[in-house]
C-alpha cells in the first residue's frame, strides 16, 4: 500500500479511502479469519493458561486456589522432595527431537539435490513419492511400522539372522523404531523447503566457481551450501518443533518405555486427570519453543524471518 | 597507456599463438556439433567466434574452459595440452552469458572469489579487488548483492570477477546479449578499451555480427560445426569467402552467373565486368555485392555494369535508407544509401533509376554457385 500526501486518505487497490472505509473493508476480508483464530486458538490458549495456575480438589478436578505450584513441581520440587524427572524428560525430548532432525537432514540433503538434478517432469514425479506418504494417517503409518518390526516380519528376521536382534524379539519397542517412525513423519517437512531452495539455484554458478579455481568440493561448500541454508533452516524449524511435541510415535514404537514430554502432557490430560499440571507443562514447552524462535529471529532479523516463511 | 580504438586496430599483433585448437571434434549423441575445428588464436588479440545459435561456438569455448571434453583433437594453451587439467587448473576465466554471479555474496566477495580460492594473501586480495572494481567503474556497489544491481552493473561485476585473476585468456560467452542496445554499444567500447589496456587475449562468442565487426581484431564465422571463414574483420566483410559468410556478416546481393570472357560474367543483369579473380571461361560463378556498394542515380552515370531499375520498397532507417529495386529481368536488389540530405539519394517507390555495380566491388564467392543450394541464413 503506498501512502500519498493527502491527509486521511489511503490508496487501496487503486482507490482512495477514508480510514473508516479502509477498516470496514479489512473487516470483510480479514475479519472471519481473525474471529476464527480468536475463538479457536487464542481463547482456548488463554483458558489453558489460566488452568495452569489452578490446583486440584479432592476429586482431582481443577479448582481454586490460584498457585504457581504446577510450575514449581515441573522444575523438580515436589511434596516428596527434589526430583528432576521432568527436566530429564525435557532433556530427552530435546535430544530425540535433535537426533530426528539430524537424521532427516542427512537423508534430505542428498535427496533434494538428487530430485532437483532431474528434468522438471521427472522432478514432479519424484516429489510425489516424498509427499504422498505423508497423506496417510499418522497412527495408521505407525501401526504399519509396528507390523514391519514385529518378530515374525521378514525385516526383523533378516535383522535376527544378522545378529542385530535376538531371535523371536521384535525390532520394536526400541529407540531405533522410534527414530524410524519420526524420520518417516518429518522427512517431507525438510525435503520440501530444501528442495525449493536447491531448485532455485542456477547451476552455472557451479561452473563459474570451478572457472574461478575452486575444486568441485569447494564449489559445493562455498557456493551451493550457503544458498540452501534458508531452506534448510525452515526445514529444521518445521521438524524440530513438532518433534518436541510428538507423542504417538514414542508411545507406540517406543513401547511407553521412552517417556517424552508429549507423552507426559498426554498422560496429565488422560490417565492422571491433572489438567493444571498438564497445562503448565504445555506452556513451558511452548515457551521454550518460542524462546528458541525469538533468538533465531533476533539473529536473522525481520527479512530473514520473512524469507523463512 | 590508453590506446584508442583506431590505434588498437593498427597495433601490430604479436604473432605468438595463445590458444591452438587442433582438429576438435565433438558430438552430443548423434548430433555432431564440431566437425574438426582447427584454429589458432594469437596472444593479445580480440578474437570473435561468430555464428548462428547451434553452430558450435559455445561448445568450442566450453571445451577450452574445461566444461566439455572433445571427442578427439587437442587444445593447446600456450603450447601446453590442457586436456588433463580440470577447469579450476586452467589459466582461463569466463564471463558467462547469464553472468552466474553468486547471489549470497556481495559484489566484492564475488570478485575476490577466484583470488581467495588460489590463496592469495588477504591484503593483496583487497587491493586487487579494488582495482578491478575501479577498472569496470563499479566501486560504489562493492557491498551490494547481485540482486540489487541492474543488468549492466551485473555484467561489470562478472567482468571484474574474471579479469581480477589476470588469466592468460578471457572467454566471453555472449556477455552482452541480455542488455538493451544502448547499454550494449557502450559496453562494447568499454570492453575494447579494457582489452587494449590489459593486453589480454579475449575470445568473444556472439551471434551478433555487428558486435563481432565492431569489437574484434580477427574472427571466425562458424556454421554447423565448421569454420566458414577466418580472418581480420575488414577482410571478412569486404571479401566474404562464400555465400554463408556474405549473408551472415552484413547482407549481400547474390548473383548467379557464368564466366563469358576476360573479366566478364554473364548474369541476369546482363554482362558484368568483374575485377575479382574468375575461373575459366564457361564456368559458373556466384557473385556478391554489398547493398551499400551499389550506386543509385536518376541519370545513367556510367555505361559499364549499369542497369535500369525501379524502386519497389523504400525503408527509412534514420541515418541510412534501405531500398529494394527491381530490374527489368524481375531481379530484386537490396541497396543502402546514407541519409546525407542530398536530394539525389532520396528516392520514392516506383522511381525509375539506374543502379551501378562497380566492377572492383563485386566479389566472387567460393563454394556453391547455385542460389537454390544455399540454405537459409539465421
Amino acid at each position: 500500500m503506498t501512502k500519498i500526501k493527502k491527509p486521511k486518505l489511503e490508496a487501496a487497490g487503486g482507490e482512495l479511502l477514508t480510514p473508516i472505509q479502509l477498516l470496514s473493508r479489512a473487516a470483510v476480508t480479514a475479519g472471519p479469519g481473525i474471529v476464527w483464530i480468536a475463538l479457536f486458538l487464542v481463547l482456548p490458549m488463554l483458558i489453558l493458561f489460566g488452568y495452569s495456575f489452578l490446583s486440584r480438589d479432592e476429586l482431582g478436578n481443577a479448582a481454586a486456589p490460584f498457585t504457581a505450584d504446577n510450575y514449581v513441581r515441573f522444575a523438580g520440587w515436589d511434596v516428596l522432595g527434589y526430583d528432576a524427572a521432568y527436566l530429564f524428560i525435557v532433556g530427552r525430548t530435546i535430544l530425540v527431537s535433535l537426533v530426528t532432525t539430524l537424521l532427516c537432514v542427512i537423508i534430505a540433503y542428498p535427496l533434494a539435490f538428487f530430485i532437483a538434478g532431474h528434468e522438471p517432469r521427472v522432478r514432479d514425479r519424484l516429489m510425489i513419492f516424498v509427499i504422498v506418504p505423508s497423506w496417510v494417517n499418522l497412527v495408521i503409518r505407525t501401526y504399519a511400522w509396528m507390523i514391519m518390526f514385529n518378530p515374525s516380519s521378514p525385516i526383523t528376521q533378516l535383522a535376527a539372522s544378522m545378529g542385530i536382534v535376538q531371535p523371536n524379539e521384535g525390532l520394536y519397542p526400541s529407540d531405533f523404531a522410534v527414530y524410524v517412525g519420526m524420520v518417516n513423519v518429518f522427512l517431507p517437512f525438510i525435503v520440501l523447503p530444501l528442495y525449493s531452495a536447491v531448485e532455485r539455484i542456477d547451476w552455472s554458478q557451479l561452473e563459474a566457481a570451478q572457472d574461478l579455481y575452486a575444486t568441485k568440493t569447494q564449489a559445493f561448500i562455498r557456493v551451493l551450501v550457503p544458498q540452501t541454508l534458508p531452506g534448510l533452516t525452515a526445514g529444521i524449524i518445521l521438524t524440530a518443533i513438532p518433534a518436541l511435541g510428538m507423542f504417538v510415535i514414542p508411545d507406540l514404537l517406543g513401547g511407553a518405555k521412552v517417556a517424552l514430554i508429549g507423552n507426559s502432557i498426554a498422560q496429565q490430560f488422560g490417565a492422571s486427570r491433572d489438567y493444571p499440571f498438564g497445562a503448565a507443562i504445555s506452556f513451558l514447552v511452548m515457551g521454550l519453543t518460542l524462546l528458541v524462535l525469538w533468538l533465531y529471529a533476533r539473529r536473522v532479523g525481520e527479512k530473514g524471518m520473512r524469507d523463512l516463511l | 597507456m590508453d590506446l584508442n580504438i583506431g590505434q588498437r586496430r593498427k597495433r601490430v599483433l604479436e604473432e605468438s599463438v595463445d590458444v591452438h585448437f587442433k582438429d576438435i571434434r565433438k558430438a552430443f549423441g548423434d548430433v555432431e556439433v564440431l566437425k574438426g575445428i582447427n584454429l589458432e588464436i594469437r596472444r593479445g588479440e580480440f578474437f570473435s567466434l561468430l555464428g548462428p545459435s547451434g553452430c558450435g561456438k559455445t561448445t568450442l569455448l566450453r571445451i577450452l574452459a574445461g566444461f566439455e571434453f572433445a571427442d578427439s583433437g587437442a587444445v593447446l594453451l600456450r603450447g601446453q595440452d590442457v586436456a588433463p587439467l580440470p577447469p579450476n587448473q586452467r589459466s582461463v576465466n569466463t564471463v558467462f552469458q547469464n553472468y552466474a554471479l553468486f547471489p549470497h555474496m556481495t559484489v566484492a566477495d564475488n570478485v575476490a572469489f577466484g583470488l581467495r580460492m588460489r590463496k592469495v594473501p588477504s591484503a593483496e586480495v583487497k587491493t586487487k579487488v579494488q582495482n578491478a572494481l575501479e577498472m569496470v567503474e563499479i566501486s560504489a556497489f562493492a557491498e551490494r548483492r547481485p540482486a540489487q544491481l541492474s543488468g549492466g552493473q551485473r555484467q561489470r561485476v562478472a567482468l571484474a570477477r574474471a579479469i581480477v585473476n589476470e588469466p592468460q585468456v578471457l572467454l566471453l560467452d555472449e556477455p552482452l546479449s541480455a542488455l538493451d542496445r544502448k547499454l550494449r554499444v557502450n559496453l562494447q567500447v568499454e570492453l575494447m578499451r579494457l582489452q587494449a589496456r590489459l593486453g589480454l587475449t579475449f575470445i568473444f562468442v556472439t551471434h551478433d555480427q555487428e558486435e563481432a565487426l565492431t569489437m574484434s581484431d580477427r574472427m571466425a564465422v562458424m556454421n554447423k560445426g565448421v569454420i566458414e571463414q577466418l580472418g581480420g574483420v575488414q577482410e571478412m566483410y569486404e571479401r566474404p569467402a562464400n555465400a554463408f559468410v556474405a549473408k551472415f556478416l552484413g547482407s549481400s546481393n547474390l548473383l548467379e552467373g557464368t564466366v563469358c570472357g576476360e573479366a566478364r560474367v554473364k548474369t541476369q543483369l546482363g554482362e558484368l565486368m568483374v575485377n575479382d579473380f574468375l575461373p575459366a571461361i564457361g564456368q559458373d560463378v556466384l557473385l556478391s555485392i554489398r547493398p551499400e556498394k551499389i550506386q543509385l542515380s536518376r541519370t545513367q552515370l556510367s555505361q559499364q555494369n549499369t542497369v535500369a531499375v525501379s524502386v519497389t520498397d523504400d525503408i527509412y532507417q534514420g541515418a541510412t535508407g534501405a531500398y529494394r529495386v527491381r530490374t527489368n529481368s524481375q531481379l530484386e536488389l537490396e541497396v543502402n544509401t546514407m541519409n546525407g540530405g542530398v536530394q539525389d539519394s532520396d528516392f520514392a517507390i516506383e522511381d525509375e533509376l539506374f543502379a551501378h555495380l562497380p566492377a572492383n566491388l563485386i566479389v566472387v564467392l567460393a563454394g556453391s554457385t547455385r542460389l537454390d543450394q544455399i540454405g537459409e541464413v539465421h
